[in-house]
């Protein structure tokens, strides 16, 4: 039995950062129809200003929806070297946060990364108010939503930093 | 909430929906230890008779039919189950989770298994569950593997007391197969049942 997801494992792809660093990763096999169903009602209902583009499948999650085309399933235990290696810089300033840019959300309890998403839209409000940022972002093996940036599963914790590959 | 309501809670769409928003083990695991159905069943763990019917839940669920061209369906269940098996009683455990090696089709329950076996070698170097060919070859003599065999045995027909279990093990490409009762089960001597040991996990256990 393996978990591995390395080069050796059958379940894996050939995954790798730009520094050609092997990204873990292995396929899942697709969720049976009726909890897929299941799922798509429960967070739907949970989130009803999230708008579902994609729905339930197990075939991916959030880290393989940015780094690996919705191919394969990674954990979240890979995106600070695949930040590193792919030459991602965090945005400090909100006003310089872009379309396309990432966000990683993080554990509200030890800051450990739990999920990741990629900005679809950012509007500063016309009073300077805050802004409002709309994310895509792949929920485990759950939908796809294009969302408000807060407005994810409580268990994500907050969106806590930005990160830009422009240069 | 009774251990019966938690144990449909747990084994319910809605569950297995709760907890697919987890990219890995860590937050699948800490989503299930908010459910209420799931610090219900492990407040009700005190109970012998609580834990033996935890045990029966899971190895219902193994034993269900899944269509091969999907997940297993109880995959969530089976994997919180265990866990809480492993967080109440290890040893049960561990017991639970060789059993579930069989389970087809999982993505959760392989995980939890390996974290459970791991620690279980972590606490017994000399216990190596995952080259069972291994513990015959290098640990010959070794009384705890036949105890722990015994008891594997003893639990799965405790279980399923209308079952009988076949032991079978290959030597030199012959496959050997005998019906094991309770009665000798439990009467086995040490020398008996390490031979049995090698059976069941290098080919499987089956029941007639």
């Amino acid at each position: 039995m393996s978990t591995g997801g390395g080069p050796n494992d059958p379940s894996s792809i050939p995954l790798a950062t730009r520094r050609k660093r092997w990204i873990l990763n292995r396929q899942r096999q697709e969720i049976p129809p009726g909890k897929r169903r299941a799922i798509d009602a429960r967070w739907s209902s949970a989130h009803p200003d999230a708008r579902l583009r994609s729905s339930a499948t197990a075939t991916y999650n959030c880290v393989a929806m940015v780094f690996a085309s919705r191919r394969t399933w990674v954990n979240t235990d890979q995106i600070a070297a695949i930040l590193s290696d792919d030459g991602y810089k965090k945005v400090d300033e909100f006003h310089h946060i872009d379309i396309g840019d990432l966000v990683t959300y993080h554990d509200n309890a030890d800051g450990g990364v739990t999920h990741i998403g990629i900005i679809m839209a950012h509007q500063r409000m016309p009073d300077g108010g805050q802004h409002a940022i709309e994310v895509m972002s792949k929920w485990g093996a759950a939908g796809e939503y294009l969302h408000k940036l807060e407005d994810v599963p409580d268990d994500y914790g907050e969106a806590a930093h930005f990160w830009t590959d422009r240069r | 909430m009774t251990l019966e309501d938690a144990l449909r809670e747990i084994t319910s769409d809605d569950f297995a929906a709760r907890l697919a928003i987890a990219s890995d083990l860590r937050m699948f695991l800490r989503i299930a230890s908010k459910q209420t159905s799931v610090r219900s069943v492990l407040a009700q763990m005190d109970s012998e008779e609580n834990r033996r019917r935890i045990l029966k839940q899971v190895l219902q669920l193994l034993r269900l039919d899944v269509d091969y061209r999907y997940e297993n369906p109880w995959d969530t269940a089976i994997a919180v189950l265990l866990w809480i098996l492993a967080r109440r009683t290890p040893q049960l455990g561990v017991l639970a989770a060789q059993a579930a090696l069989e389970a087809p089709q999982c993505w959760w329950v392989p995980r939890i298994v390996e974290d459970m076996l791991r620690d279980s070698v972590a606490a017994n170097p000399t216990r190596d569950l995952r080259r069972p060919e291994g513990i015959f070859t290098q640990f010959a003599s070794c009384d705890a593997e036949a105890t722990y065999f015994r008891r594997f045995l003893a639990w799965r027909m405790l279980v399923n007391a209308d079952m009988q279990p076949y032991a079978s093990f290959s030597v030199k490409s012959v496959t050997h197969s005998q019906p094991l009762e309770q009665k000798s089960l439990l009467t086995l001597t040490a020398a008996e049942a390490q031979a049995q040991w090698v059976g069941p996990i290098a080919t499987r256990l089956t029941y007639a």
